[in-house]
């Protein structure tokens, strides 16, 4: 522990960590811009610098740009990233009587003290469901790729077909290069680029920098007015304080949960918290028209989401939304391999990345409460400058992660694809899945078959968290799609 | 997007069933319950395909296309078209020349186009241009070593 304070407690980790919490707050006031993109765009940046500081940067986005979509949520209605939706229906109709500062304060507030209270759940869990994990063993890995996996249908949006093609589309690309068990080559054409696999990275720019880039050139049409701004009040009183006390420790704890579930982002967090915080409020009549409590709960579980989505990372290697997704990618690049491993060769990191966490919800506090005058003119930015800075990043940092122009046609590809795959209403999100979990899935299975006496499936069954995984992986793609049917019959005898 | 939409779902069969054929050339599993390499592939291709059919069936059979009505183009005007078609098209251009042509000169041309298509003013695109390939120039080749 000491070993990581002192690691973190750098000038240099602090400057990394303060360049990302600007442009973290840029990313998320400009609507259109997410976390994701952020993070994807700046990976290969940060693939020169010490892990700490390259971490310390990306944590710092992650959690800046979070908080900061609420920000153009309460000036102009337009949700900054998607997790801030729930955060307009209040914070905007707290604009329109005049109090934007308050709004902007709450945001800023139980933000940071959400992403606080999951960080705290982060440091008291992660030890010990590591230590549970350590004792996994192939058939159990094989497990928990599945269990992840299922969690396709749950990102999958409006249709599950969609999602599903997405997924496996994921997975077989996760195929391309050696096979993991006999070293073929599969599906590599001669050409020695793709023994190693595509690189997941360059997918990842391609699919949520330029993509998302492309896609708002395409149908950019309408431009928000946005004025300066006398914002007033920042601090809610104790009444107020006391009002949202309730709602922000049952969206604390609500947000880190669904944090913790693989492919579950802050945007469902926060529309869950909403929802139950309104059912249990005396004032839900209030909520959606300007109501403390709802704007408290939508900003507690934007950034509550995040300690969750890493208990998860750092302890299973299971990605809890597609930031960390990422971040998977970035730990990897550092010669880390998160999951339990993690907890036994590189302990001093995981605590170096629970400081930077707590070190980052405070800067978000700081930042929020102080720059609260500013944020109406970061809107002011053009957004043709940041698409074509958001291009340049993407072909320079797709080339600088191996020095190599074939992720950079890698990164195009996806890119182009991206915006087709927007148009058609494919997600997106059960890709990202597949794409990490897929060589997990496989490499275990086929290791534990190797394992079993008869090379048979009934190995796995006379394992007991093998068994428990695969029930609830089962229950996850089975509920989603009884739930829809169920749905269906009620709209339909309606 | 009903049209569209199929096409996609017809266009991904055809490089399923492509690669499909290929597994066939990859050698068996021996002593892995007859895994080899070609198993999880072959069993992924099956599921795309028979996914992209449910796909195409529910446009089809069901009539139940997301957002109805919706064209694949709507909400693109010719201005849009052209200028994604710029950007795309300088950016590739961008890419060829990479490692041939000196990368803050390639650069600057290729923001700059991008600018100006974009509809921004001649002497704040030129400048923006300059400062940012100067900048991650800067920041790649000079901090990071990268052979830009």
């Amino acid at each position: 522990m000491i070993d990581a304070l002192m690691q973190v407690l750098q000038p240099s980790v602090f400057m990394y960590m303060i360049i990302g919490v600007i442009l973290g707050v840029f990313i998320g006031a400009l609507p259109g811009l997410t976390a994701t993109m952020g993070v994807a765009i700046l990976v290969p940046l940060t693939f020169w610098l010490q892990p700490q500081e390259g971490l310390a940067m990306l944590i710092a986005i992650y959690c800046s740009s979070i908080f900061a979509g609420g920000i153009p949520a309460i000036l102009i209605n337009a949700p900054g990233t998607p997790a801030s939706m729930a955060t307009a229906w209040d914070g905007y109709e707290l604009n329109k009587k005049g109090q934007t500062g308050l709004a902007l304060g709450i945001n800023a507030i139980y933000s940071a003290l959400g992403g606080l209270v999951s960080t705290i759940f982060l440091l008291v869990a992660a030890f010990p469901i590591s230590r549970v994990a350590l004792s996994f063993g192939p058939p159990e890995y094989f497990a928990l790729a599945i269990f992840g996996l299922s969690m396709m249908i749950s990102v999958s949006g409006k249709s599950i077909a969609k999602g599903m093609i997405m997924g496996f589309i994921g997975l077989f690309i996760a195929t391309i290069g050696l096979d993991p068990i006999l070293s073929y080559p599969r599906f590599t054409f001669d050409n020695p680029n793709l023994l190693d696999g595509i690189s997941f990275i360059p997918i990842m720019i391609g699919l949520f920098g330029l993509g998302e880039v492309l896609s708002q050139i395409l149908e950019s049409n309408k431009k928000e007015k946005v004025k300066k701004i006398k914002v007033g009040r920042i601090i809610p009183n104790k009444q107020e304080r006391k009002q949202m006390r309730k709602p922000f420790w049952f969206s604390s704890a609500l947000s880190t949960i669904i944090g913790a579930i693989p492919g579950a982002g802050g945007d469902i967090a926060s529309l869950i918290s909403w929802e139950q915080s309104k059912r249990f409020s005396k004032k839900k009549k209030e909520f959606g028209k300007g109501s403390l409590e709802g704007l408290a709960a939508s900003s507690t579980a934007n950034n509550a989401v995040i300690g969750g989505a890493f208990t998860t990372m750092l302890t299973l290697g299971l990605p809890g939304d597609s930031v960390t997704a990422i971040l998977i990618g970035a730990l990897m690049m550092y010669g880390m391999q998160p999951g339990p491993v993690l907890f036994t060769d590189h302990v001093d990191f995981v605590y170096v990345i629970i400081i930077l966490l707590f070190i980052a919800n405070l800067i978000v506090l700081f930042v929020g409460l102080a720059g609260a005058n500013l944020f109406s003119r970061i809107m002011l930015v053009k957004r043709e400058f940041i698409w074509v800075a958001v291009i340049l990043f993407s072909i320079v940092g797709a080339y600088a992660l191996n020095n190599s122009y074939f992720d950079v046609w890698v990164m195009v590809v996806s890119g182009i694809i991206g915006v087709i795959l927007r148009k058609l209403d494919f997600p997106l999100g059960p890709l990202i899945l597949a794409l990490i979990l897929g060589p997990m899935a496989e490499s275990n299975l086929r290791r534990s078959l190797s394992m079993s006496l008869d090379g048979t499936a009934a190995y796995f069954f006379s394992r007991p968290i093998t068994v428990t995984l695969l029930s609830l992986a089962i229950l996850s793609l089975v509920f989603p799609v009884i739930k829809n049917v169920i749905k269906k019959y009620k709209t339909k005898n309606s | 997007m009903k049209k569209a939409n199929v096409l996609f779902d017809i266009v991904v069969i055809t490089i399923s069933l492509f690669f499909f054929s290929k597994t066939f050339s990859f050698p068996e599993g021996i002593g892995q319950g007859g895994i080899g390499p070609a198993f999880f592939p072959k069993i992924i291709l099956v599921t795309i395909i028979f996914f992209c059919l449910i796909d195409i069936l529910k446009v089809i059979l069901l009539n139940k296309v997301q957002e109805e009505g919706r064209h694949f183009f709507e909400g693109i005007t010719r201005h849009h078209a052209i200028s994604f078609c710029v950007v795309v098209g300088s950016m590739i251009l961008m890419i060829f020349f990479l490692g041939k042509l000196p990368f803050i000169l390639i650069s600057i041309i290729m923001l700059f186009i991008q600018f100006i298509v974009l509809k921004l003013k001649v002497l704040t695109s030129l400048v923006t241009a300059v400062i940012l390939s100067i900048s991650v120039y800067l920041i790649f080749v000079k901090g990071f070593s990268v052979l830009l």
